[in-house]
């Protein structure tokens, strides 16, 4: 017995599979369309795109249907922001803050009104401050990569301060150091650190502007079944084929003194090792000082991530002092605002205990952990728009900030 | 392996087209049930074929039938007992207490155990033949696509056509969109509709709700995830295995249509009622005589069906309140009780109990009941909620009605599709346009990102 194919029921076939592409294309649109979105399966948008300067970009105008941890609408604005639209050039008489940061900023999992920018900008409104807060947040952006989006997309907005919000633990990842997607520093043959733009070599950047690049671009953006197959497609195999398993996380005993998070900071910003983060830190708040300098824009760095320990635990929190002075000491003596986040969240009274920081976190029946749900962002928005009424006496005359 | 997985489509692709084109297609069969059963873990494989060579050698080594069935019964419900219902007993508890589904169990000891049983009853009674020999016996019990899951197919429904596989080729299904047709159909309800369902429903059930309101939604939304999860995942067992020449037995038929509790029954889970039906209930006495006794045997047969879903007491009182339900329903309403007024009345009760079974505990299905009943409210609830949506109860209201009118209305077409004159309207698209759309959408659906992660429930029943 041999395999023979025929012809017309190949071809039969190939139809067939067309129209089902269509048919799951039309549907999944149809989903997206209508309030079904907020219940039935729809496929994340894909936001950006591949770019020669800075490894990846928003692309102005995308929208869609987030699903991770909290369905929620996004849009890119015309600027290339997850923000209302908002003018390129500064209106009269309108305190412009620039706010940059990784997913927590960029906050995909809520809809654009309930992000705590938007929100702060709201509460300043109310109190008769004119405020307008540009989220330049972009998922996975740790500090250099912020200060790069600073560069391209903060400076031209014109703005009266830049507020940059990382994870204290960015600083030792390594992500500083990485120029495969993004700049990063890399050691000169002198031994110093320079801005490394390895990304460019990169089959999706080299062809990014090409008409190969720019179709496969658009049809990621417009074709939800397209999409779905090329996410698809860059899962893990266990994954693709469906059988990997989702185990529940492993509950690790509590540590409710926080020192296997607060002792690594304490090495790198007291013992300064391991070295090769230190000098890449060093070289970020130099570069971060020179470049907002030359651009006379005050800049506001938020410390995120930082754990409070419990009032019992001395140890902890001596070391969690030494490390907060040794930061605020490396940020004000080059002339950059330090601020304790958690610290800032906790005096802004939205939450009394620092056991309550985990609440702000996680969705639904999920329980905690991962993005700010909705509750965080009114929290953060509480604390930003306190932080920014103490801030702007120091950079204009109250009489201008009226509105 | 789950059945909304690519791992799954490519199997039954494989059996399908490997099965046609060798000589042995039921060697073909047994070599794809246990890659199938592998990927559950090596430990429930190895308790899987355990199992099936003890059923074996009771029924080759022991003479005497009624010894051979008390054996089996040891066995089978020994075995159960030990990976189920062993915490419960011992600690008066279940070890995976605040859940509902048991994930430590192996994967679909209750059917497999269950089916043992029957095969041993009907071949005491002399209702079937016993299977010829142990390849035979071995493809019965592991048929992948009825593997973990059921529908608990019976020896008289199975035994037959396996040993078949084993003389004669593969019969080709003449009409194969029905098989792809019920594939997808089931994928429809699992990717598309259960899975939808599921993270509003589990709101419901791991903090009470807030609202009389929202409970009732929470409950409705829970019977519809999962009947459209276990249905579905019936519909693919029945398609799948309809594509590789072999028959299995309907497992639902519209059971959110029916107007009585024991019509209900008729239509849910009919594998499982059929055989409590027939090797507890009857054989107990509840068909006949004293109308206590019947009561009694009633009551501890649907418990005994409760018990069966799990070692948790919200089953055992789930099944108990079934049973008092069906009585109820005979004692006052007679044969009266299918008339379609009574249908809103009855889906009432039907959600009510869904409740039960759902809960975490009984205490918090006593909760959950007061809050549906509007006793008693959940002022604390709803700390994180999605200001986004509706805030007002009447617009909440509209909205709810109209997603359960849905709901409901998706299940009306559902009763539709398995009509006759649908069987028809298959045969006549029965083309390869219509093959190449429906392996299409399997495969796209199959595809589709899950963002919730959901197991079929029934896998860890």
């Amino acid at each position: 017995m041999g395999l023979s194919i025929n012809p017309r029921k190949f071809t039969g076939y190939l139809i067939g599979l067309v129209v089902a592409l269509s048919i799951v294309e039309v549907g999944l649109r149809f989903i997206e369309a209508t309030p079904l979105w907020r219940a039935l399966p729809v496929i994340e948008p894909i936001l950006g795109q591949p770019d020669y300067d800075i490894g990846y970009k928003f692309t102005p105008g995308v929208e869609g249907t987030w699903v991770r941890e909290n369905r929620s609408k996004i849009r890119i604005n015309s600027l290339g922001l997850r923000d209302f639209e908002i003018s390129q050039k500064k209106p009269p008489g309108v305190f412009r803050v620039v706010l940059t940061g990784d997913s927590m900023v960029e906050a995909l999992q809520v809809d654009q009104n309930y992000t705590f920018d938007n929100i702060a900008e709201r509460k300043l409104s109310q109190d008769g401050l004119h405020v307008e807060i540009a989220n330049l947040g972009m998922s996975g952006n740790g500090p250099l990569r912020q200060l790069v989006r600073l560069e391209n997309f903060g400076y031209p907005l014109e703005p009266d301060l830049a507020i940059l919000y990382a994870s204290a633990g960015d600083f030792l990842t390594g992500e500083l150091l990485r120029d495969v997607q993004n700049p990063g520093y890399v050691a000169t043959s002198d031994g110093n650190l320079e801005r490394g733009y390895a990304f460019r070599d990169r089959w999706q950047i080299r062809h990014a502007d090409s008409f190969l690049g720019r179709s496969f671009i658009a049809l990621l953006q417009h074709s939800s079944v397209f999409r779905m197959l090329y996410l698809r497609s860059r899962d893990p195999w266990q994954q693709v084929l469906g059988l990997s398993t989702a185990h529940p996380s492993s509950k690790m005993s509590p540590d409710l003194c926080w020192t296997s998070m607060i002792e690594p900071l304490d090495k790198l910003w007291n013992s300064r090792t391991p070295d090769v983060h230190w000098q890449a830190t060093n070289r970020f708040l130099d570069d971060l000082a020179d470049s907002t300098s030359k651009h006379k824009l005050p800049v506001v760095f938020l410390m995120a991530d930082i754990p409070v320990p419990q009032v019992s635990c001395t140890a902890a929190i001596n070391m969690r002092q030494r490390v907060i002075t040794k930061m605020s000491k490396a940020f004000e003596s080059r002339g950059l605002k330090f601020v304790d986040w958690n610290e800032a969240l906790l005096k802004s009274g939205a939450i009394r205990d620092p056991a309550d920081l985990q609440g702000l976190k996680g969705f639904g029946s999920k329980g905690s952990g991962g993005h700010l749900n909705y509750r965080g962002h009114e929290v953060f928005a509480t604390a930003l728009s306190d932080f920014i009424v103490r801030y702007k006496p120091m950079v204009a005359p109250v009489s201008d900030l009226k509105q | 392996m789950p059945f909304n997985s690519l791992a799954y489509v490519i199997l039954v692709i494989f059996a399908v087209v490997a099965a046609r084109y060798v000589r042995g297609p039921a060697w073909v069969l047994i070599v794809c049930s246990v890659i199938f059963y592998s990927v559950a873990g090596m430990s429930d494989l190895a308790i899987f074929l355990a199992t099936v060579s003890v059923n074996w050698f009771i029924q080759i080594g022991i003479a005497s039938p009624r010894l051979r069935l008390v054996i089996a019964a040891v066995a089978n419900i020994g075995l159960i007992i030990l990976f189920k219902y062993k915490s419960l007993l011992l600690n008066g508890a279940p070890e995976t207490a605040g859940s509902y589904v048991d994930t430590a169990l192996p994967l679909g000891i209750s059917f497999y155990c269950f089916q043992a049983l029957a095969y041993h009853i009907d071949v005491a009674r002399g209702q079937i033949q016993p299977a010829k020999d142990f390849k035979s016996f071995f493809l019965f019990k592991a048929f992948f696509p009825q593997l973990v899951a059921g529908p608990i197919v019976r020896a008289h429904q199975l035994l037959g056509q396996v040993q078949r596989l084993f003389a004669s080729p593969l019969r080709r299904p003449r009409l194969i969109v029905i098989g792809l047709g019920l594939c997808a159909l089931g994928l429809l309800k699992k990717v598309i509709l259960a899975d939808s369902i599921a993270p509003y429903a589990d709101m419901s059930f791991t903090e009470l709700p807030t609202s009389t309101l929202v409970a009732w939604v929470g409950a409705v939304l829970f019977s519809f995830q999962i009947y459209f999860d276990f249905s579905g995942y019936s519909d693919i067992a029945i398609g799948s295995a309809y594509l590789l020449g072999i028959r299995l037995p309907v497992n639902f038929r519209t059971p959110y249509l029916s107007c009585g509790p024991r019509e209900f029954w008729q239509r849910w889970h009919i594998s499982l009622s059929s055989w409590i039906r027939d090797y507890l209930y009857v054989p107990l006495g509840g068909s006949h005589g004293n109308p206590v006794r019947v009561g009694l045997v009633l009551l501890a047969t649907m418990s005994i069906a409760g018990l069966w879903h799990g070692a948790n007491f919200t089953f055992i009182a789930w099944g108990a309140a079934w049973g008092l339900y069906i009585l109820l329903g005979r004692a006052f309403a007679g044969s009266q009780f299918t008339s379609r007024w009574q249908w809103l009345p009855h889906m009432a009760v039907v959600v009510m109990l869904w409740v039960l079974f759902r809960s975490p505990s009984l205490d918090y299905a006593i909760s959950y009941w007061k809050v549906m009943a509007g006793v008693s409210l959940n002022a604390s609830g709803g700390s994180v909620t999605d200001p986004s949506l509706p805030r007002d109860d009447l617009m909440f209201g509209i909205l709810s009605l109209v997603g359960i009118a849905a709901l409901f209305a998706a299940h009306r077409l559902e009763a539709r599709l398995e009509g006759w004159k649908m069987l028809m309207t298959m045969r006549k698209w029965n083309c390869p346009i219509t093959r190449g759309l429906l392996v299409g959408v399997i495969v796209l659906l199959v595809l589709i990102p899950s963002t919730y992660g959901n197991p079929f429930i029934y896998f860890r029943f």
